[in-house]
């Protein structure tokens, strides 16, 4: 990592901005050209698997559009680092803008980004790299694109820098083995999320919703029972945090509820489908297909048309909360223990 | 703001759940005019986009002109389309959206309409499960407030299974006395905390940053006194006519339209004393508080302290452009104020001495809404500045159009010598937080529906504001002026000027 020099990126990043207008009009009342308005609110680090063949580009690809997507709520001094598995310690990196024109408004906003190719290898070196060239003041939050990586010993040199840790589990294949990370790194008091847990979010508001109904309210004391229901071969990830959630937010109400996890059969990595809760009132919420959702209470039943989880849309909801998430920092551990635990094998 | 939702849902997590307001029927007294197709109707339509409104959410228009339901959909149709401001129209969204708007066509003099409507009210409680909750919008003219307060009370729909409450639209009354006759007809139905009066400024999100920008940070607050602060500047500037509305309008004038509600409002938010808590009754104290500390002037302090101006036809770039007195619907011999400016002082020992210029105005070179604030300038000029060196700092709010906060200091000029030039530090609020803010509308609509106060006029504010600018009424009232004094695209009458001229003043060209 040696060949790239921080001072040489941030001379470029000022020569960048120079070319495009941004520090002529200084001075002038907004303090932007008027065609170009630059913008930053924290640094975003994005780890990124540099690999060869067709999938892995399109991985990179659609990683590329979520920052591009993400920048617009969350304008940021992107530093994206490809890593590829062996080669040259350190190949390059170099400084581009990304730009785009508000809804209804004639100024351009600018964010800068920088790209730094590096091996795999050498990511113990990246954090040095990347202290110099975050933005001063401001939140730095990292967005660990490839799960593994969470993993490495290497990777203990981001947490002194980051606010806040993203990573994915949903793809990682030894799901006890991360959520129990995971757990390990809350409960050293660092700031980790999970896009897994994210995904979930709109799933946990319908369940909340049925439950602002004072009559249900006050029935939560019964609930005696709550299945999980999923797809695929193995208990996906969301599964596990879900149980969870349920389970805490049930005792909290008065209940001790018996948790099971069904299989409704497939091969391969699967999906929360259903969720029941039982009790004086039976509450249902069914994936019914795409990101459509069917809540049933009783008799009643309301379906629900959730957004898509794009990438750019769970990682915007993560950049605006950069402090403490006590609601998932309390679910983890018990996922990461529901994950590991004899009694949680498909029934 | 109040608590995000009723407490006690253990599967709440307001940190990442939207705050969801209950059910609730929206009736509109007024929904042909132009508030309900310019404002109203696409507020809640953007509301309903983002999914901040429940499932059941209807709306009732109620207007004299008669309609059908499909009629009416398709009218609010064309102006959400036309008005929706910075998010474009999804036809999917509005589909469903409308299969929740109603009309009926009644007159707010007439018992029946509240009849029909207490049947149609509990038809669509049946069918859309609005629990009953009601928010009355009065959206006709002011003169129909009190008729429609006392016809929604005697129909006996002010209460019901769920809350009822009631939406004001601006102008309170004229004066402090009709301002009270207003309330007292409204407290006949509805409890003061069930009476929204909306006052569109303080759901500007630039207004509620002022909060956030004062009370937020700790480096501002130990300056924001007589101390540092020279003086006050709070400009909303016009650049258009009275478009149409010229009758209306006549009848109101710019102190009446903005000064006392609007710029009050706003000067309430730089100068008052952080509130304990941000809860809507805490907030509300302080606003009220300030209000009441501002010096009521005494007839013979008026002309010092005040100043009237009319537009007159002019030239504009290549236009020619109407005088007010030639506008549609305006008397030729027309009195109104098109431009009021007003010096105003706060007897506290925060603000004692401190002048807070207040300036409105139609027709006035550019659209803008903004708050300056003047620092005084250091105790011992050591660099002999003159000219634009010997400018003291400068901190401005920026309203509208591009919502920020700039900051204006003196630095050296590059090259030999010692020469000082202003430069500005800027943030601006669209570049840093992306997306979209809501329009003051889906703020305080959202707010309403809630039950959320924090951003709605109290009576007691309003009695307050109308206390400081009633005098100033009351003289204007028996002046005669020599109208118009101003040409269209000046920035108002030269008085304007003389008045802080003769504090060494001099108002900043926005
Ligand atoms: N427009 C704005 O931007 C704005 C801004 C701030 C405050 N306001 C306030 O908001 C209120 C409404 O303003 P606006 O501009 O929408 O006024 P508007 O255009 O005059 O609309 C009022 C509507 O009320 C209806 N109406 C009149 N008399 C009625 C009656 N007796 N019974 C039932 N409906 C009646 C009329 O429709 P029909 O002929 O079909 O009955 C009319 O279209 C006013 O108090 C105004 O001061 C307006």
């Amino acid at each position: 990592m040696s060949a790239i020099l921080p001072q040489k990126v941030l001379h470029d990043l000022a020569g960048l901005w120079a070319t495009m207008g941004g520090h002529a009009d200084s001075g002038t009342e907004t303090g932007a050209s008027a065609g170009v308005l630059r913008a930053c609110t924290m640094t975003l680090v994005v780890l990124l698997d540099d690999l060869p063949g067709a999938e892995a580009a399109a991985v990179q690809q659609r990683a590329g559009e979520a920052i591009a997507m993400v920048m617009r709520e969350h304008p940021s001094r992107t530093i994206v680092i490809h890593l590829r598995p062996s080669g040259d310690a350190a190949l390059e990196a170099h400084v581009s803008a990304q730009c785009w024109m508000p809804f209804g408004k004639s100024q351009q906003i600018c964010c800068e980004q920088i790209d730094i190719t590096a091996t795999e290898a050498a990511l113990s070196d990246v954090p040095g790299v990347v202290l110099p060239l975050a933005a001063p003041d401001l939140p730095l939050v990292v967005w660990c694109r490839p799960a593994r990586l969470f993993r490495l010993p290497a990777f203990a040199g981001f947490f002194p820098l980051a606010g806040k840790v993203i990573l994915d589990s949903a793809g990682f294949p030894d799901t006890g083995a991360i959520l129990g990370d995971l757990a390990t790194a809350i409960a050293s008091g660092k700031r980790v999320c999970d896009l897994a847990w994210t995904r979930l979010t709109r799933r946990r508001e319908l369940i909340a919703q049925i439950f602002e109904n004072p009559v249900y309210l006050s029935q939560i004391a019964t609930v005696t029972d709550v299945r999980i229901r999923c797809t695929g071969s193995a208990i996906p990830v969301s599964a596990y945090y879900f149980a969870a959630w349920l389970k805490q937010c049930l005792e909290s109400g008065g209940a001790e509820p018996r948790l099971q996890f069904v299989s409704e059969g497939g091969e391969g990595r699967g999906e929360l489908a259903v969720v029941e809760i039982s009790g004086r009132n039976h509450v249902e919420v069914e994936l019914v297909e795409g990101a459509v959702f069917e809540a049933r209470v009783d008799t009643l039943a309301n379906r629900t048309a959730l957004p898509v989880f794009t990438d750019d849309a769970l990682l915007r909801e993560e950049l605006g909360l950069i402090g403490h998430d006590p609601v998932y920092e309390k679910t983890v551990g018990l996922a990461a223990k529901l994950a590991s635990g004899w009694e949680m094998e498909f029934h | 703001m109040l608590e995000f939702m009723p407490s006690g849902n253990p599967f709440q997590d307001p940190l990442r759940f939207e705050r969801r307001v209950p059910e609730c029927t929206v009736v509109i007294f007024g929904a042909n005019g132009d508030l309900t197709k310019r404002k109203l109707l696409p507020a809640l339509y953007r509301l309903a986009y983002e999914q901040r409104l429940s499932p059941g959410f209807a709306v009732v228009g109620i207007s004299r002109t008669p309609m059908t339901d499909e009629r009416f959909r398709e009218n609010m149709r064309e102006s959400v389309a036309r008005f929706l401001e910075d998010a474009p129209f999804d036809e999917e969204v509005w589909t469903g959206f409308a299969t929740g708007l109603f009309y009926m066509a009644g007159d707010v003099n007439d018992p029946v309409c509240y009849q029909r409507l207490a049947t149609r009210l509990r038809a669509i409680e049946e069918t859309r499960r609005t629990g009953g909750n009601v928010l009355f919008y009065l959206s006709t003219q002011p003169s129909q407030y009190a008729a429609a307060a006392r016809g929604i009370g005697a129909a006996g729909i002010a209460s019901g299974n769920g809350w009822r409450r009631l939406v004001v639209e601006k102008p309170f009354g004229h004066d402090l006395k009709s301002a009270r006759v207003l309330s007292d007809a409204l407290h006949e139905v509805f409890d003061e905390r069930d009476v929204y009066r909306i006052d569109h400024y303080l759901g500007k999100e630039t207004v509620q940053n002022i909060l956030a920008f004062r009370f937020g940070n700790g480096i501002f607050e130990p300056l924001w006194n007589r101390r540092y602060i020279n003086h006050v500047q709070i400009t909303a500037a016009e650049s258009i006519g009275v478009e149409g509305r010229g009758s209306y309008y006549q009848e109101a004038g710019s102190l009446r339209d903005m000064i006392q509600n609007h710029l009050l409002q706003v000067m309430a938010t730089i100068a008052m004393e952080p509130s304990a808590t941000f809860d809507p009754g805490a907030v509300r104290d302080e606003r009220a508080k300030l209000l009441r500390s501002i010096h009521v002037m005494k007839p013979d302090e008026v002309a010092a302290n005040a100043v009237a101006g009319q537009y007159g036809a002019s030239r504009v770039g290549a236009a020619s452009v109407l005088g007010f007195r030639e506008e549609p619907g305006v008397d030729p011999q027309s009195r109104t104020d098109t431009y009021a400016a007003a010096t105003f002082f706060v007897e506290n020992w925060r603000w004692a001495g401190v002048p807070f210029y207040i300036r409105t105005g139609k027709r006035l070179p550019k659209r803008v809404s903004e708050i300056a604030i003047h620092f005084n300038a250091p105790p011992h000029d050591m660099f002999d500045a003159s000219g634009d060196g010997a400018r003291p700092n400068l901190l401005i709010v920026r309203i509208q159009p591009e919502e920020g906060i700039s900051l204006k200091f003196l630095s050296k000029q590059p090259g030999s010598g010692m020469k000082l030039r202003p430069v500005s530090m800027d943030f601006n609020y669209g570049s840093s937080f992306g997306g979209r803010s809501p329009s003051a509308y889906e703020t305080l609509l959202l707010d309403a529906i809630a039950g959320d106060a924090t951003l709605y006029t109290r009576q007691d504010m309003v009695e307050a504001s109308w206390a400081a600018v009633e005098p100033i009424a009351a003289v204007w009232s028996e002046q005669k002026f020599d109208f118009p004094n101003y040409p269209c695209g000046a920035w108002g009458p030269e008085a304007a000027d003389q008045m802080l001229a003769r504090r060494g003043h001099v108002w900043r060209k926005p």
